[in-house]
């Protein structure tokens, strides 16, 4: 079912109806917020349901709001990138070019 | 640059084992051991097979020749003197009962309710045994033993030596000398295992969906078990949900029985394991005891190191000595050690199987010898960092020779490195010589117990033997590019994408990758040992190359140039300096299967091209990781305030996903350093088998990582590139204790030993103070 159009009905899930993705579901695109992918339903579904409630979180309260989900993969840093991404922080900082 | 992987996972649309749906689909579970160690002496499985929805209940006897102990995954590499006794895993228990959670039954049914009700029908008597838990109790001769036809519960014996150390020891002008136990824990990728199978009788081929990081060896074995041909078994290792080691190709009893029964039965089957099961079932890494010594000059220049060390293997040994040697191997780290005399003894115990976990025993060895160091430069009054500075490798000694055999049996040889810079920029990042001379006094004199550490590692990669991949340009312009590993989330349908798409002039996006699919690719080894990109990107690689020569020869041709004047760019084969005209890859496509006309002698349909490449040894990645901590001593808690990673992999392909992955593996690290142990207690009984009490690091415990890279090309591939997977997990014990340690100041607190965690902190400093009270 869609995140992003379907406010009515009780049921949530990552799966789109529509192509377009939905605005955090992009920033873990664009942040790399996922590796093997398998965490990512369950951390979206925790993620779209506190960001309504808190739209401009600062890092804390992300790592607070995501410490009930395990992802083994990214240690959570791209995550959290993502989520201020989508709550329209700037990108990530780069790290140091190669030397 | 976004993943071409990630819409498919975000969505949802992405598949996983477990998501294979089939007409008709029987569902699986197994009936485990609860004793550690004990005498099997019957299995009744009749009260089950007759209960309602239950379609077959197996036990060893019901299996017949199926019955056979697993493959010998990794032969030891031939060191002179070893010992190696090979015990591998059964499908199902006979006899005896080896660790909790081994297969005794299978029941299949039509839903796992069933199945799993039925598991209470099922009548074992059993004997129970006195466990072997203890390492060094392990090796008493009154020691029960774990396999009974060897004289004791030794699993293998071996000692590698370089130089003379007995010489060094005797010239020393200190040697430094500790007892350090390692322990690692389980793997815990978020997706368990799980395995699907349907055998098609008309088609008479048997596909299997399997949570596996290598589906080749898994076909080639599964066929050869079932009698088929390796054609009519089709392995896919779909998206996978984190691999982390235990999902390389083991052939666990619940991979070969399940494809065994879909055959069996005519309907297909899939269990997928619980995570209970897999704290018991699925493979881990655990403990080593290492008794150690430096013999250093009064400079601190390393003169050599010895060291004699345990290693668990658990119940059976499937996977041979990757993980001591690792160890061993790794130990020697990026230093100049001119004398090395490493010895362990494996031992059999009650417990869960060991093989590989994310750095696979290199942590081991890193913590022993950045130990050392750390006491060695202690007592001789010299900084931690310069006295890992003395003893760096230089860049004029690559290739350096180690004089001892790696884990893929070719020498310990290092191919390039630049170890110096590493270490100055990691002092630089974390701003070592400030904090060490004014922060941490003004924060100590303010009351807080702050404390840094730095340590360097290398990590040996991309081993061989080989991978290979096939790159098909199709008529649509479209790229096609099979390979034969799986992929856990390291990005494979990007990074391997990029590769192609630099070679032939395509977008990223253009290139659709396919991988864990022996249909579409059959030759191959699998993911692991950091090899991903190292081996099978370098297959890829090698097959766009081909694949360009093809497209060049053909629109030289067609365009009447030759080809030294053409340019592939934005999917066009086009004459230099004239980027909108020439022809498209999908024109010379259709061009190169023609449906008419003549085809010139010897001439390939299409724009295709298969390669391999296979090193002959593996590449060696390095860095060095330093942190800030703050430890609370009330509470014992470890607050990570700074981290940072220096990090040298070669080219890098792809930087955000090399990051990613030193992300997730320094998360990995921590988590072993400070949250998570497998806890047996004396009877070989897990006591924390669920989440709630095996902790897994989450978002509020892992600290934000700043990443610096350096490239130190290899000169083993066309690319320059080595590994990555692992190395973010392999130096954070080593780190942990160093940084903890530095922060509780004169408190005559030692760590040897990793896991910590805030209790067994607590007791290291309680034990000291109390120390401290009796010298008064």
């Amino acid at each position: 079912m869609d995140t992003t159009s379907r406010p009515s009905r009780g049921c949530r899930t990552a799966r789109g109806g529509a192509d377009a993705l939905h605005p955090l579901q992009a920033a873990f695109r664009e942040a790399h917020g996922l590796q093997c992918g398998f965490c990512t339903p369950g951390v979206l579904m925790t993620l779209v349901p506190f960001l309504r409630e808190h739209p401009d979180p600062d890092e804390r309260a992300i790592r607070e709001a995501l410490s009930g989900n395990l992802c083994r993969c990214t240690g959570y840093q791209n995550i959290v990138a993502a989520v201020r991404l989508a709550c329209g922080a700037p990108a990530p900082a780069p790290s140091s070019p190669g030397a | 640059m976004r993943r071409n992987e990630d819409a498919r996972l975000l969505t949802g649309r992405a598949l996983f084992v477990d998501d294979v749906r089939l007409d008709g689909l029987l569902h699986v579970a197994f009936l485990r051991s609860q004793h550690a160690h004990a005498r099997l002496r019957s299995v009744d499985a009749s009260a089950a097979r007759a209960r309602p929805g239950v379609v077959a209940a197996y036990t060893a006897a019901d299996l017949g020749d199926y019955w056979r102990p697993g493959p010998l995954l990794v032969p030891p590499p031939p060191i002179a003197g070893l010992v190696f006794n090979a015990c591998t895993q059964v499908p199902l228990a006979k006899d005896k009962l080896r660790h909790v959670g081994e297969p005794i039954a299978m029941v299949v049914a039509e839903s796992r309710y069933l199945a799993e009700d039925a598991l209470d029908d099922i009548v074992v008597e059993a004997d129970s045994l006195p466990a072997v838990v203890d390492l060094e109790a392990a090796l008493a001769p009154q020691a029960p033993r774990v396999h009974e036809h060897l004289s004791s519960n030794l699993a293998a014996h071996a000692v590698q030596r370089k130089g003379d150390y007995a010489r060094a020891k005797a010239r020393a002008h200190a040697v430094i000398e500790r007892r350090f136990r390692y322990d690692r824990g389980a793997s815990a990728a978020i997706e368990n295992r799980a395995v699907a199978a349907h055998w098609d009788p008309r088609a008479e081929e048997l596909t299997v969906w399997d949570t596996t990081q290598a589906p080749i060896p898994i076909r080639n074995g599964l066929a050869q078990l079932l009698g088929l041909l390796e054609s009519q078994v089709r392995v896919v290792a779909p998206f996978v949900g984190g691999g982390f080691g235990p999902k390389i190709m083991m052939f666990y009893p619940e991979e070969v029985l399940v494809p065994w029964a879909a055959v069996r039965l005519g309907r297909p089957v899939k269990w997928t394991e619980d995570r209970q099961e897999n704290f018991f079932a699925t493979t881990q890494e655990r403990g080593q005891i290492h008794d150690a010594e430096l013999a250093v000059a009064q400079d601190g220049k390393i003169l050599g190191v010895k060291d004699v060390f345990l290693h668990d293997t658990g119940a059976y040994d499937p996977y041979g000595l990757t993980v001591p040697i690792n160890s061993q191997c790794t130990l020697l780290g990026p230093y100049d050690i001119p004398s090395y005399e490493s010895e362990f003894t494996a031992v059999f115990t009650n417990k869960t199987i060991v093989t590989p976990v994310r750095g696979a025993g290199r942590q081991h060895g890193v913590f022993v010898i950045e130990r050392l160091l750390d006491f060695a430069a202690k007592q001789l009054g010299i900084d931690r960092t310069e006295i890992r500075r003395r003893n760096l490798l230089r860049p004029d000694q690559f290739p350096f020779n180690n004089e001892i055999l790696f884990q893929d049996s070719a020498p310990l040889t290092y191919d390039s490195g630049d170890y110096e810079p590493a270490l100055d920029a990691a002092l630089q990042a974390i701003d070592y010589q400030r904090f060490v001379r004014e922060e941490q006094p003004r924060l100590r004199a303010a009351g807080h117990h702050v404390g840094i550490g730095v340590v360097c590692y290398v990590e040996g990669t991309g081993i061989g033997p080989y991978e290979g991949a096939r790159v098909t340009i199709e008529p649509s312009g479209r790229v096609r590019l099979a390979t034969g590993v799986g992929t856990q989330g390291q990005g494979h349908f990007t990074v391997f994408a990029q590769i192609v798409a630099e070679v032939l002039g395509v977008d990223v996006t253009d290139v659709h990758v396919i991988t864990g699919d022996t249909r579409e690719f059959h030759w191959g080894t699998g993911t692991f040992a950091s090899r991903g990109a190292v081996v099978a990107g370098s297959a890829c690689h090698a097959a766009a190359v081909a694949v360009r020569a093809k497209v060049l020869e053909l629109a030289s041709r067609e365009l009447e140039a030759a080809p030294a004047d053409l340019v592939l760019a934005g999917g066009r084969v086009h004459l230099r300096g004239n980027p909108g005209g020439g022809i498209t890859l999908g024109s010379l496509a259709l061009k190169a299967n023609p449906l008419r006309g003549a085809v010139r002698p010897g001439a390939e349909p299409g724009l295709e091209a298969t390669a391999y490449f296979g090193p002959d040894r593996g590449s060696t990645a390095n860095g060095v990781h330093a942190m800030v901590v703050e430890v609370d001593p009330e509470t014992a808690q470890v607050e990570i305030q700074r981290y940072v990673v220096v990090h040298d992999c070669g080219r890098v392909i792809n930087p955000m996903i090399v990051e990613g992955q030193i992300h997730g593996g320094v998360a990995h690290g921590i988590g072993n350093a400070f949250f998570e142990q497998l806890a047996y207690d004396e009877e070989g009984q897990l006591l924390n088998a669920s989440f709630m009490d095996y902790l897994l690091p989450t978002a509020t415990d892992v600290p934000n990582v700043a990443i610096t890279h350096r490239e130190t090309p290899s000169p083993l591939n066309p690319m320059g590139v080595k590994g990555v997977g692992e190395a973010g997990a392999i130096p954070t014990g080593a780190l942990f204790a160093q940084a903890v340690e530095d922060a509780l100041g004169d408190s005559g607190v030692e760590i040897c030993e990793i896991p910590l965690s805030p209790n067994r902190l607590f007791e290291l400093m309680s034990a000291a103070r109390s120390r401290g009270v009796r010298s008064r």
